[in-house]
Parts: C-alpha cells; structure tokens; sequence
C-alpha cells in the first residue's frame, strides 16, 4: 500500500534513492541502459550529459511518468517503479516542471500553499463552515508557506497573482512550493533552462540555499556543466542513455570520457567556469 | 414478418435522417474539431423555410428546397464567420458554449419566426405508397435511404479524393501546420458549416415528411443522434454513419413493438457506459497528456 | 517608513470587502419595501437563480468541470421537495435540507463521470444525463405527477405559514416577502461558504484543478476527491434552488428542467464571471430579471409581445437570443464577465488617480 509522508529522512537506514540496472526502452530505441547510482540522505546529486542523453528519460522514469523496461528504483525501500506521478507527494518527493506548472488562479503565496496540501486535513465541510480546527490548521500552514516564500525572498509578492510575473520570479515561486512541502527528495528539472546569466545565477544560489536548508537529497538533473560543477556533491554523466561517469564534480572534470562526451557541444571555458 | 420488414424499413429510412445527421457533425469536426450542438436546429431551419416558401409563397418544391438548403448554408457560414471563428485558440468549454449558445438562439429565432403550429412539408412524395413483395412501402422513406446513401458516398469520395478533402482533414489534424503549408483555414472552416448546412436542409425535409410534420421541435433530432456519433465516432464519418442508422432501426422498432420511453433513452445509457470504459468512444484514438 | 495617513487609509481599504458586504445585506434587508410585487417576485426567483448558479460556479468555474446537467439536480431537488413535503406531509425544515441532500448524493454518483471525461466529452455526458434524469421524472408519475406535472409545498416553520405572511407590529411581510428573506438567507449561506472555502485547501485544490490537473496531481492533491466534492456542493445548491424553486411557483413539471435550462445557469456564472463570489449573482439578476424587465416594460420595444401588446416576438424567445449574444460578447471578449469589467473599470480609475507611474509599481512592493 502507498506509505504517508515519512520522518524527514528518519528512520530509514542507507541511501533514500538507489537505482540499479535501470534501463527504458521504446520499442528498439534504449533510451536508458544499465544506469545504475544511489543518492544518499543530505546529498545534491546531479544528472548530467548532452543533448539526447537519455537526462530527460531518467527524469520521467524517477518522477513515475514511464515503467522501467528493467531494473530496480527504490526510494527509502519502497519500490518507485510500481507508483505513478500522483504517489509522489505523499512519500514525501517533491518535483520541479520545466514549464513551471504554476496555477494562474491562485496567488504566489497561495500556489505555495497547496504544495501543503498532503500535510493538511482540512475538507470542504471543515474548510467551507470554518470551523475552528480548520482555522488553526490553516493559518499555521501558512506560516510555513510563508516561511518558504522568505527563504527565495519573494515575501512581498505574496499576494500578487502569478500571471503578470517575470519567468526567473515564477521559477522562484516553485521552488517555494517545493521546499512548502518539506520533502526528503527533491527532483528539480534542468532548473535554469531558458534563463539569462544573472537569472541562472541567482537560481544557483538559491538552490543552494535550500539544500543548506532543507538538509533534503537533492537530485539535479542537468544540461549546464557550470551550475552542475559549484552545487552538486556527485555527479552522474550520461551519453547515449549509458553511464560514461560517475564520482565527484572533479573527479568528472578530468575524466576523458566526460570531455569527449561533451566535445563540440561546449567550449572547454564553459567546464572551467 | 411483415410487420417486422415494415418497421425494419422505416427504421432504415429513419436511420437515414440520423445517418444525414451524423454527417453533418463529422463534416464539421473532421475539419475543425468543432462539435456543433446546433446541427438539429440547422436540420430544423431548413425543413421550416422549405415549408414556408411551398406553402405562404406557393413556390416549387425543388425551388424553395435550394433556397432553404442555402439559407441553411448561409446561416452556419454566417456563424463560423461572425462568431466561431473568433473563438480559435480558446478553451474548449468557450467553444462548447458557443456552439450550445447558437443551439438555444436557433431555436428561440425559429420559434418566434415560425411557431409551434405543424406545417406541411411539402414535398412531392406525400403519402404516396409503393408495393414490393406484399409489402406498402413509402416513397418518401425510400428517397431517404437513396439521398443519405448517395450523400454519404459523396462526401466519402470528397473526402478520400479531392484536395479539398484532404486540406479538411490536415485542418483537423494540425491547424499550425496547415496554415504553414498555405491551406486556408478560414475558407476550410466555412466551406464545412455550408457543406454541413446543406447536409442539415435535405435531412431536415425528410425529416419533416410523411407521417411527420415540420416544427422547430425537428431540432430534438440533433441530439438524439448523438449516441450514435460518439459510439460510431468522431473520427470516422462511417462509423458515425453506421451509428445513424443502427440507431434509426433501434427506435422504430422498439417504439413499434414496445412503444416504450425506455427507447429514447437506451441510447444515451449506453453511450456513458461506453464512455466510462472508452474515453475516447468506440473507434477514437486517445489524445495525449502534457505533463 | 508609513505616514499614519496612509496606514489609515491601508486600513479601510483592507476593510472594503466587509464595508461592501456589509451594505449589500443592509441594501437586501431593506429592498422587498422599495419594490413592488412584480418586481420582488422577480427578485426571489433571481436570489433562488443565484443559489443555483453558485453551485454550478463552485463546479464549472472554480472546479473547472464542464457540466451542462445542471437542470438535472435543480429537478431532483424540487422533486424531493415535493414528495417529502407533500406526500409525506413533512415541514419545510426537513424538505428543504433534504432536497439539498438528495441531490448532493446524485451528485457523488455523478462525480465519476468527471473522472475520465473532460471538456467536450463531459460536456456531452451531462447533457446526457439530463435527458435520462427528465425522461426519468416523466415516467415516474407518481413522483412528478407526469408531463401535467405537480403542486409543490409552501413552507412553514413553526407558527410561521409562508402562505399567511407575517405582521410584526406595524410591519406587513407578504408570502412572496417571506420567501425572499428565506432565499436571501439560503443565499447568503452559500455564499458565505463558498468564501470560506475559497481561502482554504480544498478550494485551492479545486482550483489547481482546473488550472492543470496533472500539476495538482504531483503535488498531493486528491484529484478525485476534490472533483467528486465540487459535484456533491454544486448538486447539493441546486437542490435547495430547485426546492425552493418549485415552492414559489408552486407547481413542478419535468418540462422545465430541459437542456435551455441548464445553458441559462452557464449563462449566468459567465456573465457574471466565473470563479467568482459576486459573479453568479450578477449573472442572475440579468438572465432572470431580463425576461422579467421586457414582460413589463416591453411595450416600448417594437414587435415584441410585452407590455400590454399579445403579439409579436414571445418575450422568453427574445430573452433567449439577448443571452445567446451576450454569452458570445462575454466568452470573447470578457471571460471574466460582469465582474472582470467592474475589475477593469476599477484599475482604470484607479490608474487615473496615480500621482507618477511608479505608483503602479506598489503592487510589487506592497506598500499603499
């Protein structure tokens, strides 16, 4: 049966995600094979690897969205491979859009609310007569939506609807959500894709910020050598859907591998930055 | 046995107008996705100004016939153009309802316009009988089957064999992609409300003939043939035909040996249940999900 | 560092909604003695109208689930009225909330239909189901008194028969006067309800919902739940409307509740603005006041049959071309109905006030 949101990161021994012989194919295409890797507790993990890498595959493998054709996905024992997307939240994984995934009806502090929602009770009865347990419930998940708010520094645009909002702001807004539901794995996805250099910055430091703060695992999964190299712990390279590297950001710099891998998608300054 | 032949051919004519029905929505959603709620009040139109013209103004059959399919015509052009056309990339609830919302004006423009009072139809077959094999046949449910039938072909053949057809079917598919390659979209959409107009007046007239008689209640058609369609499928202009005359045969008989509600009903039943199980009826192919 | 003025002035206009709220039940209190009786028979069915389209708001506007089988649950209300409280002979205390309660558990069964179907196919499906729920009634006689239909209860609450009206000192409250305030204090529920809900989870569940389904999926709302909620509230609205609905006219046939019917409450939450609090209101006042206003006032307008002329356009048919262009006029142009244009006459005003065009910028720095 699905479990309900476990401890953050307690009670369960050994690495909160381990994949083993991980392999997607559709039809003859193997988008992924053999991958293998484990993300342990408190870890940023990152999943790199050019274009056509298979980055996008493992994503939507991890996230639930397609079966493994084989292998073993276990996330704190619990066997991911059987759930599907909407399990996610409950086991306590939280996970990033490219498209952002904001809802335009809501406010930013309210779109950060319902990444709280898995933690609530409150129903439509309890909700709709405002009965005082629904109150209390409420305004205390509100002040952990605008704690998260606080910690990307969006306080002040609590109130304003999401639509009118610049790209890098609304990125901001989900990573909020993200961190509202205090997970203990984080999935975000290319996070600084289609972003200008100050924005990918900023975007850099604040998941920094939040892995310091939420001491969740992190996996990262990632086009941009630069933003991979100052944040993650280990590091996963991809190629054709194979592992061609894992190990740490400068064990991976230096593999030969990794850079061939990479000749002629990036100039080797882009590496050293 | 002849009771049973009678009711099966009756069904078989009934099952025409559904058939014609059925064209007329696929005509329109093959080309533009579009479902057009109003497709019954159109059949309704035309039977209704086809009367009109035979009986206030004494006009040929044939003659007033051509000018209510294209007064029929005209009016779904003039929809599509004035209305619809502003509705491309909006949701598909605020298409729904315009559709539903020309539906209800339709209907109340028909009744303030021509009233409730039966009206003749006027056509040229009446009541008159054919004999075959022991069996009293009308000739009006015989040039229905015949018209549903050509009409069908016709438009099978368009759709396979003409460049039209096929700019109609690319529309559908893709309309970015269409407009890239210079299909006129706009000139697409409207030939289908006309295309679908015309289809609306010649099943309307039969509709409105012996026994019948043409009111704008003619309308309730369009609906009733919606189990059909969606079990036949959007997707497939046969089998939304086949859907149409499947359902005609099943009303006349059960209302000629049960005469029951039940009949009208049954349909609608089964097409939920079938819904529930296909999302995307019987011979649709599923639409995918963005995540 | 904010001027005590301009925290003052923060303060009342945190403070508008409820001033504004708190007039318009003042305002409705006091209506039924400035109107005459055409006009506040007029006025409860727009307040019975109003419940009605706040619960296909709470379903089509909030929930996003296109529904057009509204006509069916407004039917199963008055028809559960009717037979509680005339068959069975109970008090209104009981046919009411039971009208409401009968059609929420139709709403449940409903519900699932949402599951698999959305836009176009739902759409269908609901209409569907209001032809099976009216051939249903038809054939029920004994609880629709078929197609002639059947009379439906008055209420009455303890001492107080509806039918006698009520005289408190000098003050007269007729039988229509009566079943206004009982609407506007329905309504007034409703509406209350629906606005704690909208600053809460479920309502923003309902409303992730609509936005993208999928999205509000992943991050743990309970897609059906929330779905098969928003039905039974919507449901359990008309049913009340529908009960309440069939009391005042006194009489219920299955003819009424017919897909015109349900097209007429989607009318309403559009003009008024979907997804909103005031919206269906709006809406109501104009779909069922306008047929109301050109009964009365119609002879001025040529070949309509209103006033005191007989022939011409009927006033319903009329009435029903007005919406079917003010549905497209909404749909295109102002999908937030008649509240979005409040909205954006407001922010024009306000636009004009500006002192420098950095005021627009406040917005973002959550000052003023």
């Amino acid at each position: 049966m699905i479990p309900t949101m476990p401890q953050a990161s307690g009670g369960h021994e050994g690495p909160v995600l381990a994949v083993d012989g991980l392999s997607l194919r559709f039809g003859a295409v193997a988008a992924l094979s053999e991958v293998s890797f484990t993300v342990e507790p408190s870890e940023l993990f990152a999943v790199i690897g050019p274009n056509g890498a298979g980055k996008t595959s493992l994503f939507n493998v991890l996230t639930c969205v397609y079966p493994p054709t084989d292998g073993r996905l276990s996330y704190l024992g619990h066997n991911l491979a059987a759930l599907r997307p909407h399990h996610l939240a409950s086991l306590g994984i939280a996970r990033t859009f490219q498209n952002l995934a904001l809802f335009p009806g809501l406010s930013v502090l309210e779109n950060v609310l319902v990444g709280r929602t898995s933690r609530m009770r409150a129903g439509s009865i309890r909700a709709g007569l405002r009965l005082p347990s629904a109150r209390r419930e409420e305004a205390a998940n509100r002040e952990r939506a605008a704690a998260a708010l606080e910690l990307v520094g969006l306080t002040k645009l609590a109130s304003s609807p999401v639509g009118g909002l610049a790209y890098g702001v609304r990125k901001h807004v989900e990573l909020a959500r993200a961190v509202a539901m205090e997970p203990t794995l984080l999935l975000l996805d290319e996070p600084v894709a289609g972003m200008s250099r100050n924005e990918r910055s900023e975007v850099v430091e604040l998941v920094r910020t939040i892995h310091e703060h939420l001491r969740a695992a992190i996996l990262l999964v990632e086009h941009d050598m630069s933003v991979v190299m100052s944040l993650a712990t280990r590091v996963l390279v991809l190629d054709f859907g194979r592992t061609i590297a894992l190990g740490t950001p400068a064990e991976i710099q230096a593999n030969p591998e990794v850079i061939r891998a990479y000749l002629g998608e990036e100039e080797p300054e882009e590496v050293r930055s | 046995m002849n009771t049973f032949l009678t009711l099966g051919f009756a069904g078989l004519a009934l099952g025409g107008v559904y058939a014609l029905v059925a064209l007329g929505f696929t005509v329109i959603y093959r080309s533009s996705r579009v479902i057009n709620f109003a497709q019954g009040e159109m059949l309704a139109l035309g039977a209704l100004v086809t009367s009109a013209l035979i009986a206030d103004d004494h006009m040929a059959f044939w003659l007033a016939f051509l000018i209510g399919a294209a007064a029929t015509g005209a009016a779904g052009l003039a929809f599509q153009l004035l209305v619809l056309r502003h509705g491309i990339g909006k949701p598909e609830f605020t298409i729904v309802m315009l559709t539903l919302g020309l539906a209800a004006v339709l209907n109340a423009v028909l009744d303030a316009a021509f009233g409730a009072e039966p009206r003749a139809n006027g056509d040229p077959w009446g009541a008159s009988v054919l004999h075959v094999g022991g069996l009293s046949l009308l000739w009006v449910q015989v040039w229905t089957i015949v018209a549903a039938v050509l009409l069908v072909v016709v438009f099978w053949l368009f759709n396979r064999h003409t460049k039209w057809g096929l700019a109609m079917r690319s529309a559908a598919a893709d309309p970015e992609a269409a407009l890239a390659v210079g299909i006129p979209l706009g000139r697409v959409y409207g030939t289908a409300w006309v295309m679908a107009g015309i289809v609306a007046a010649v099943g309307g007239v039969f509709l409105g003939a012996y026994p019948n008689s043409v009111t704008p209640a003619l309308s309730d058609v369009g609906l009733l043939a919606f189990p059909a369609i969606i079990l036949g499928g959007l997707e497939s202009t046969t089998g939304a035909v086949v859907g149409g005359f499947v359902i005609g045969v099943v009303y006349e008989m059960s209302q000629g040996y049960e005469g029951t509600n039940f009949a009208q009903v049954a349909p609608f039943i089964v097409m939920i249940l079938v819904l529930l199980v296909r999302p995307q009826g019987l011979f649709g192919s599923r639409a995918a999900e963005r995540l | 560092m904010r001027s005590p003025a301009r925290i003052l002035a923060g303060a009342v206009r945190a403070r508008r909604p409820a001033v504004a709220t708190a007039g318009a039940v003042l305002l409705g209190v006091l209506l039924p003695f400035w109107v005459n009786a055409f006009w506040l028979s007029t006025l409860v069915y727009v307040l019975i109208g109003a419940l009605g389209a706040l619960g296909l708001d709470v379903l089509t506007g909030r929930t996003g689930q296109v529904s057009l089988g509204h006509a069916a649950f407004l039917s199963i209300g008055t028809y559960t009225a009717a037979v509680i409280g005339e068959n069975f002979a109970l008090p209104a205390v009981v046919w009411i909330p039971a009208a409401g309660a009968v059609a929420g558990i139709v709403g449940a069964v409903a519900a699932p239909l949402a599951f698999r179907l959305r836009g176009l196919y739902l759409a269908i499906v609901t209409i569907a189901l209001v032809y099976i729920v009216q051939d249903a009634f038809t054939v029920w006689t004994t609880v629709s008194g078929g197609p002639g239909g059947r009379s439906l209860p008055t209420p009455s609450f303890g001492p107080l028969h509806f039918a006698k009206g009520l005289q408190l000192g000098g003050l007269v409250i007729t039988e229509d006067g009566l079943y206004y305030y009982l609407a506007f204090l329905l309504l007034g529920i409703g509406m209350w309800f629906v606005h704690n809900l909208s600053r809460s989870r479920p309502g923003r569940a309902m409303v992730s919902v609509r936005d993208r389904e999928l999205a509000a999926a992943v991050l743990g709302v309970n897609v059906r739940r929330t779905k098969t909620m928003a039905f039974v509230i919507s449901s359990v609205m008309a049913g009340v409307a529908g009960a309440m609905y069939g009391s005042f006219l006194g009489f219920g046939q299955p003819s009424q509740f017919d897909l015109l019917l349900s097209i007429q409450y989607v009318v309403m939450i559009i003009v008024g603005g979907m997804g909103t609090l005031w919206g269906p209101l709006l809406g109501a006042v104009f779909v069922v006041g306008l047929p109301n206003l050109l009964q009365q006032e119609g002879g001025a307008i040529p070949f309509l049959a209103g006033g005191t002329r007989t022939t011409g356009i009927p006033v319903a048919d009329a009435s029903t071309v007005v919406y079917g262009v003010l549905l497209v006029v909404f749909l295109l142009l102002e999908p937030r109905g008649l509240v979005g244009l409040g909205q954006r006459m407001g922010s024009l005003v306000r636009r004009r006030r500006a002192v420098s065009p950095v005021a627009g910028a406040s917005q973002f720095t959550g000052e003023g």
